[in-house]
């Protein structure tokens, strides 16, 4: 079984979904805008023709940041705005991934929409249950985190050096990560058996176990978000190489092309566990002949 | 003959003065000690002579001494009572029985008088009989002006665990405010005091130190492979077979405090004749660069703009993680830094802490304020030069933060710790430290300070204010100055520098940022840009009527500035015309509102007050330009980097899904 070869059936699928990909890259920019009308008001009032606004522009400016925050409240009174469209936002892609179930694989063009919303509405308590489990296993390893720190000690005038705890917190960090990673290929292999038996929560979670500890996904997931960090990492890069002697725009457009990448490796990501679970199953079917 | 015997005379009396250091200071209070540190029971004995002079003009009847380590001897002291120690620190005070306190158990005076059984503690501040911070020891006999007296005495301490500034932990032990100290006893016409009358404040939550000048010369027993970091110079050191007797001098200064630890790695660098010589924990030795490199530039820096440092030695001491309680703090030729692994190179705090405490052996020892009484002569002071080193040091938009792209400066971290503060308008820099509440002691002392010292400096020009600071140290070092003295010296100097534009001198800006609490908030509201009417009418002829256009100035440009705040300082305003061309105007900022009119060949596209932002006191820096274009590009850029950001949280919060 070829890693490459599933993934890059994954990422063919993309000339058939990309209008789709498109209209949730869409949605987040309208959020992106949403958000920042009320701060764009403030700041228009605060700001509106002074020449301080010029510092804004001129890279990080701590006098320049601090005052703006002074004067506008800063995001206090944001906060609940900004929960409200986060907790809309979250939902909206409980929708779209329970969509994506709906558009794996080869599709042909047509029919695509129709499969899209079909597949949200019908998969949307799965995702929505995945999802809150995942949230309870990522705790799950917070939690543990937390307790471990605390039983190691936190407090500084106890400690001969710090370098422990430093040591402590670095692991305690690879950890989430490692955890996170592992979660997420948790999650991709419920969903792919939501699609084959419904939501029958234990026998999911039983699925799910025996499979996902199995290399091949876990070097399928590796690779998955390798690619994307690649990708971010570059776009990261020419953003701050170009400086201030771009067009204006330009810095503008490399930011929302990493969020559009981000869009587009979710879908590529569950399409690309979905065709190995495929290529792996019909492997098996050849073995049993 | 005689000549030659003469001559003789005179070499033998030149080498002897050569020889000795020479006297800076009065020498008031004198202490000879001996001190034993038990590691085991963790307790300090000590043999104190203490050597004092009655420099008033009246009789003395009794002296006052600080016993410091009473304020930690249990809950009900007014240390305590005026605001809890945080709760990391006294966590364990109960179970380790972390508490201290301090005792005289004998003294006597030089003719043999025992003076111990009148001894009694006093309350000068407050009436908490509770509180044994103050000790009082009423005399056999008046002490005569100009008279010495010698007082030797015995005492013991209880060492604290973890307390604010001083203490132990594990093997670390930093004695700070930790012998019996005479109060300090001041002679009509020093400072506020109308007669002689002692000042001998009780230890507050809030607030630091006082004390006479005098030589010291302390010998610390310790366990035997403890290093010992202290004021002063090493004279000698001796050993048994379990303790070692370190024993230092030091002449010319306030206090006297010590550090040790069997894990401390001395090294010593110079800076001319100066040793500097830090000690750190093994673990942090990779430190030591950057502290001997800020050192040397504040050592340098000092010396040429305020004066020489004239002591022999300035140690350091970089604390261990679990003696962060003591660090940060400034004492006569030894100051504590604090640095945690956790902080990046780029987060300078080590080289802030360094700087500022060495600072203040110039305010706190040398210059030697009251800091209790009038913090900001020390803290504020310090923190204005704290600026200055760090921004000439590192670079003033990078003196305090510069990692990872972001980049913070000393000067603008301080004014905006100040203006986010709740404590803008709280309180005048004239309380006594223990007065200041809902938190404004820091904020009015240390940062509102340094902001309206630079606010000076901006309106005086900063050769003026080099000489002002140079002259105020220079006439006041070891003298005990009060504000009054420093505002004396700023008048004298503007009014010979500036007396053009400040006839009378200063006090109108020190009744507002000193004594008063105003706030400063100038503000530009818009500007006009009229089109002069063509001349109508009999011009040239008494025949017609005529128009004819305006020659060379058609345009009446107006600029409406409101002085937002109660604080009135004169303003600049720069105004720049379409041609590229800009021109300065000033404005005194004491009416309310104020509105320039300027006739011009040329539209003004902006206007911009304080251009050179000599003004930091001025709290909103957002209203004090405006342009006549619509908004700015910027704004926008820094919108959709907002936006951006948050779209990316939002793919975030999601990908858990
Ligand atoms: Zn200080």
């Amino acid at each position: 079984m070829n890693i490459i070869s599933t993934y890059n059936n994954a990422i063919k699928n993309l000339a058939t979904v990309w209008p789709i990909l498109a209209f949730i890259f869409f949605v987040n920019c309208l959020f992106g805008y949403v958000f920042i009308s009320p701060l764009k008001a403030s700041l228009d009032e605060t700001i509106g023709k002074s020449l301080f606004a010029e510092r804004l522009g001129q890279g990080f400016d701590y006098t320049a940041l601090t005052e703006i925050l002074r004067e506008t409240g800063g995001l206090s009174g944001l906060s609940s705005w900004l929960i409200g469209l986060a907790l809309l936002y979250f939902l909206w892609n409980i929708f779209t991934s329970a969509g994506f179930l709906g558009i794996l694989g080869p599709h042909s063009k047509l029919s695509i929409w129709n499969k899209f919303y079909q597949a949200g509405s019908k998969y949307f308590l799965s995702i929505l249950t995945i999802t809150f489990f995942s949230i309870f296993l990522f705790s799950l390893g917070l939690l543990a985190v937390g307790v471990i720190l605390q039983a190691l000690g936190l407090n500084l005038l106890q400690m001969e050096t710090e370098l422990a705890l430093i040591r402590n917190i670095k692991l305690a960090v690879v950890f989430l990560f490692v955890w996170r990673f592992l979660i997420g290929i948790f999650r991709d292999h419920c969903k792919l058996d939501v699609i084959d038996n419904g939501l029958a929560f234990w026998s999911m979670i039983k699925n799910a176990c025996k499979h996902f500890l199995s290399s091949h996904y876990i070097l399928l997931a590796f690779f998955n978000v390798a690619i994307l960090a690649l990708f971010l990492i570059l776009l990261f890069f020419l953003k701050s190489s170009l400086g201030e002697f771009v067009l204006f725009g330009t810095i503008g457009l490399l930011g929302q092309l990493s969020i559009f990448l981000r869009v587009v490796y979710r879908y590529i990501r569950i399409n690309s566990f979905h065709a190995l679970k495929q290529s792996k199953l019909s492997h098996d079917i050849e073995n049993e002949d | 003959m005689k000549l030659y015997w003469f001559l003789f005379f005179c070499f033998c009396v030149s080498q002897n003065l050569i020889a000795q250091d020479p006297v800076l200071s009065p020498r008031i209070a004198n202490y000879k000690m001996h001190i034993e540190l038990d590691a085991d029971t963790k307790k300090l004995s000590g043999h104190t002579i203490l050597r004092w002079k009655n420099t008033s003009n009246n009789p003395i009847e009794y002296l006052l001494f600080h016993l410091y380590y009473n304020a930690f001897k249990n809950s009900e002291s007014t240390f305590f009572k005026e605001g809890s120690i945080p709760e990391f620190l006294s966590s364990d005070i109960d179970e380790v029985c972390g508490w201290s306190w301090s005792e005289i158990t004998s003294i006597k005076d030089q003719e043999g008088n025992d003076l111990t059984p009148n001894i009694h503690h006093v309350q000068p501040d407050d009436q908490n009989t509770e509180d044994q911070t103050v000790l009082k020891v009423p005399l056999a006999y008046s002490l005569a002006p100009g008279e010495e007296i010698v007082l030797e005495f015995d005492w013991e301490a209880k060492i604290p665990k973890t307390m604010p500034r001083t203490g132990y932990n594990k093997e670390y032990y930093f004695f700070a405010q930790w012998f019996p100290k005479v109060g300090v006893y001041e002679p009509a016409g020093m400072r506020y005091s109308t007669e002689g009358q002692w000042n001998c404040h009780q230890y507050h939550a809030n607030g630091e130190y006082y004390a006479d000048f005098g030589n010291y010369d302390v010998s610390l027993r310790v366990p035997k492979g403890y290093t010992v970091a202290s004021t002063g110079s090493l004279k000698e050191k001796t050993e048994d077979s379990n303790t070692e007797t370190w024993r230092f001098t030091q002449n010319d200064v306030i206090d006297f405090t010590w550090s040790t630890s069997p894990h401390f790695v001395e090294t010593t660098e110079w800076y001319k004749d100066v040793a500097i010589k830090f000690y750190t924990y093994p673990y942090k030795t990779d430190y030591t660069k950057r502290y001997m490199e800020i050192m040397k530039f504040c050592l340098q820096y000092m010396e040429e703009h305020v004066g020489p440092y004239p002591y022999k030695t300035i140690s350091v001491i970089d604390p261990p993680v679990h003696g962060l309680f003591t660090g940060g703090m400034e004492y006569p030729t030894i100051i504590s830094s604090l640095s945690l692994k956790f902080f990046p190179e780029g987060v300078k705090t080590l080289e802030t802490l360094a700087a500022h405490e060495f600072i203040h052996q110039y305010f706190m020892q040398m210059v030697a304020t009251h800091e209790m009484e009038e913090a900001w002569m020390d803290e504020g002071i310090t923190t204005y030069y704290e600026g200055k080193i760090l921004n000439a040091f590192f670079g003033e938009k990078c003196s305090t933060i510069d990692q990872f792209g972001i980049t913070v400066g000393n000067k603008e971290w301080n004014r905006t710790e100040f203006f986010n503060s709740s404590a803008i308008d709280l309180a005048p820099n004239t309380l006594k430290s223990y007065e200041y509440t809902n938190g404004s002691y820091g904020p009015t002392a240390y940062n509102k300070t340094a902001i309206w010292l630079e606010t000076l400096e901006g309106l005086v020009g900063a050769e003026s204010m080099a000489e002002i600071m140079r002259t105020y140290f220079d006439r006041w070092k070891f003298k005990h100055p009060c504000r009054t003295d420093f505002l004396d010296v700023v008048d004298e100097i503007v009014l010979s520098n500036n007396k053009e534009q400040f006839p009378n001198g200063m006090q109108w800006y020190f009744d507002q940022v000193l004594f008063g609490t105003a706030v400063c908030d100038y503000s530009i509201e818009h500007i006009e840009n009229e089109i002069l009417e063509p001349k109508r009418g009999f011009l040239n002829t008494l025949d017609n009527c005529t128009e004819e256009e305006q020659e060379g100035s058609p345009f009446i440009c107006s600029i409406f500035i409101r002085r937002l705040g109660d604080m009135k300082l004169p303003v600049e305003i720069e105004v720049s015309y379409e041609d590229g061309v800009k021109e300065l105007y000033t404005w005194d900022g004491q009416n309310k509102s104020h509105e320039l009119k300027i006739h011009s060949s040329q539209k003004i596209i902006s206007a911009t007050l304080d251009p050179e932002f000599k003004l930091p006191i001025d709290k909103n820096l957002i209203n004090n330009s405006l342009s006549i274009s619509s908004k700015s590009k910027a704004t926008s850029t820094f919108l959709s980097e907002i936006r951006s950001g948050f779209q990316h949280v939002l793919e975030g919060i999601v990908s858990i899904i």
